[in-house]
């Protein structure tokens, strides 16, 4: 039995799309183009994370819709350690904030404090349209726009929430400043 | 909800009667649908499953008074509500505040868990109080990702509100824009097209299967074993896939709407899109059924989850836990079976129960459940010609119509539960109030004394994953 599902294995195609360091065009269809996203050049400072990069994820707001995206990146259909991104548990491991969600008053300290406790060099990537302009939420009397003022973003991902393959870009954008364009 | 069946109304105007009177209600086995804070009153909305009656309680007071805390005799669903109530009701005040137990003693530990948490989680602080290994009290404090949507509805428009209560929590999308829709035909006498109750009921089973692959993922995590946690999620992927390619979101936004359904491609999907989900979903089937039966041999597995988290009598009639956490502690409280709605009366459908109230139950009625929705998904989507999207109430039409103000309520079964409704619009058709029962705000009250009942601090992660309950949900 387990000799058959090894051979099966082998002859079966494989479940991780090659997206987006190559082209996939079921999973390009429900990638958005990440339009707005875009390196903020004063936060760049020299990168020496090279294929390595530990994410701590942090929940600012969220209807928990980016974290059903964000838990779907280490499945079989995108296994994004193949490029090095893995979860952390602890914020002085990680070189990579992800945060997702509104930024309600309670948790602009917290997001602070998380960020101050990485060591350098590190980045942030603000996942879905919540955390970047307050989304639908804007006018919540306990909601704070963005960002601005708490952290410096590195690389914004759109979308409600932004597909796995795009968040993945948004990824490659915060360590490479620039989006991978797939090739065969 | 065309068929509604009228709702019994009592006026009180003392609070003690007021209480009084849900607490009578609720011995005599009526359950509470949820609590709504209009300006002329307070009412309790509830409902009789074995005679199928409707009951309204309002207590419509004239001046300022202090209303027993229903906590204090016994009635423990409407915690997180009360408190909401509050604030829209300034003549409302409760006779006594929660008291919030602390535990003291030598060698007493108290962990700190949270705001943030490893992995992917949502923020929720969790203090655990422990005694070597033994985790004597816990106490979950929520509120750090308070967005008011309730708030935010008042004075939009139905279809702007419904954006807003889409977003409550994402894995229970087309719930919550089903109730909500339900609860506006109800409210302004629409009714529902038999084609769109066929597509909606296959909206809400492609719904509950994302959201138990997830938990189920999760579940599977939380004790050590990543290989069902990737089978899981492989699946889960698969499900958004086929709902990406049928209706163009994957997590279905937007897709129900009040009069019917609509989907996010210039085309509509037709036959043949439902023929090739069909195939899709049907590979998945061999991948649940093998992850199940190898779960259901493994030990390791099976042992973690045996007599972890076993939620305690006096809390389970304290709370009354609606969902797949009701139904493993002995409450067959379905909606779809209980009270149908769209065409669930056509289908057949064995919910199952089970009376131990502990993680291994919780792990058996989701599994279950999972392949019970994957059939009625087969089921449905053998006969495309039912799932016709054409077939719906044309909404621009009455959409537009002033009238006098109007309320509707409407209650469904969510993929984690009991999801009620009631929403109230005024003259010119915009919002002018929605009161919004979630399984997870009720849900959330068993975790605390479930973890505090004899288990030890390796317990706690295999405890929350068998809950996985919406943290989103609860803070509203
Ligand atoms: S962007 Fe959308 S999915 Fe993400 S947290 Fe906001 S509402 Fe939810």
């Amino acid at each position: 039995m387990y000799y058959w599902h090894w051979i099966q294995n082998l002859l079966s195609k494989p479940q991780t799309t090659g997206y987006p360091t190559k082209s996939d065009p079921e999973v390009a269809l429900m990638a958005k183009e990440v339009g707005a996203s875009r390196v903020e050049p004063r936060t760049l400072e020299r990168l020496s994370i090279r294929r390595s990069c530990a994410i701590r994820h942090l929940d600012a707001g969220s209807c928990n819709g980016c974290e059903s995206e964000l838990s779907l990146l280490p499945s079989p259909a995108y296994d994004f350690s193949r490029y090095g991104f893995g979860y952390t548990a602890v914020p002085k491991h990680a070189d990579l904030l992800v945060i997702t969600g509104v930024i309600t008053r309670p948790m602009a300290s917290v997001i602070e404090q998380t960020y101050a406790q990485m060591g350098v060099p590190k980045r942030v990537v603000v996942i879905g349209e919540c955390a970047i302009s307050g989304g639908w939420f804007r006018e919540s009397p306990d909601v704070l726009a963005s960002l601005e003022g708490i952290v410096a973003v590195t690389a914004k991902v759109e979308g409600c929430p932004p597909a796995p393959p795009d968040i993945l870009r948004g990824l490659f954008l915060a360590l490479d400043g620039q989006v991978p364009t797939p090739n065969n | 909800m065309a068929t509604a069946t009228a709702t019994a109304v009592q006026v009180l105007e003392r609070a003690e009667a007021w209480a009084e009177a849900w607490a009578k209600a609720r011995e005599r086995g009526w359950e509470t649908l949820l609590l709504d804070a209009a300006s002329d009153g307070l009412s309790i909305f509830l409902f009789h499953p074995e005679s199928h009656h409707h009951q309204e309680i309002r207590l419509s007071a004239k001046e300022p008074q202090a209303i027993p805390l229903p906590m204090d005799m016994n009635i423990g669903e409407a915690t997180w509500a009360l408190g909401l109530a509050v604030d829209q009701l300034p003549w409302l005040s409760w006779a006594e505040t929660y008291r919030h137990r602390r535990v003291l003693g030598k060698g007493i530990f108290v962990y700190p868990l949270g705001p943030v948490h490893a992995d992917v989680a949502e923020s929720v602080l969790y203090r655990l109080s422990v005694m070597g290994d033994d985790i004597v009290r816990l106490t979950v404090e929520n509120g750090f990702k308070p967005r008011n949507i309730r708030q935010l509805c008042q004075g939009k428009t139905v279809n702007d509100a419904l954006a807003l209560v889409e977003r409550m929590t994402t894995t229970s999308t087309v719930a919550h824009a089903l109730a909500y829709s339900l609860a506006v035909e109800q409210a302004l006498d629409w009714p529902t097209a038999k084609g769109a109750s066929w597509v909606r009921m296959l909206l809400a089973e492609l719904e509950r299967m994302v959201s138990h692959t997830g938990d189920l993922a999760l579940l599977a995590a939380s004790t050590g074993l990543p290989v069902p946690q990737m089978e899981y999620l492989a699946c889960k992927e698969a499900i958004l896939r086929v709902n990406f390619n049928l209706f163009g979101h994957r997590y279905l936004r937007g897709v129900v709407q009040p009069g019917g359904v609509t989907s996010h491609h210039i085309r509509p999907p037709d036959a043949k899109d439902y023929r090739l989900a069909r195939q899709r979903l049907s590979e998945e089937w061999e991948r649940i059924r093998s992850v199940r039966q190898d779960l259901d041999r493994t030990p390791s597995f099976l042992d973690r989850l045996d007599g972890a988290g076993t939620i305690p009598l006096h809390t389970r009639e304290f709370v009354r836990p609606v969902g797949p956490v009701g139904r493993a502690a002995g409450r067959p409280l379905d909606v779809r079976r209980m009270h149908p709605y769209l065409n669930y009366s056509d289908v057949p459908l064995e919910t199952p129960c089970l009376a131990t109230g502990d993680s291994r139950g919780r792990y058996t009625v989701k599994a279950t459940e999972l392949e019970q929705s994957f059939s009625l998904i087969m089921a449905l989507l053998e006969r495309p010609e039912r799932l016709n999207l054409a077939d719906q109430t044309d909404v621009r039409e009455v959409a537009s119509a002033a009238g006098p103000a109007c309320a509707g309520t409407a209650f469904i079964e969510a993929p984690r539960g009991l999801m009620a409704y009631r929403v109230a619009l005024s003259q010119d058709r915009t919002i002018a109030r929605v009161a919004i029962a979630t399984p997870s705000q009720r849900n959330w009250y068993v975790v605390a004394p479930a973890v505090a009942n004899h288990n030890i601090l390796q317990d706690f992660p295999i405890i929350d994953a068998s809950f996985n309950l919406s943290v989103a949900g609860w803070d509203g």
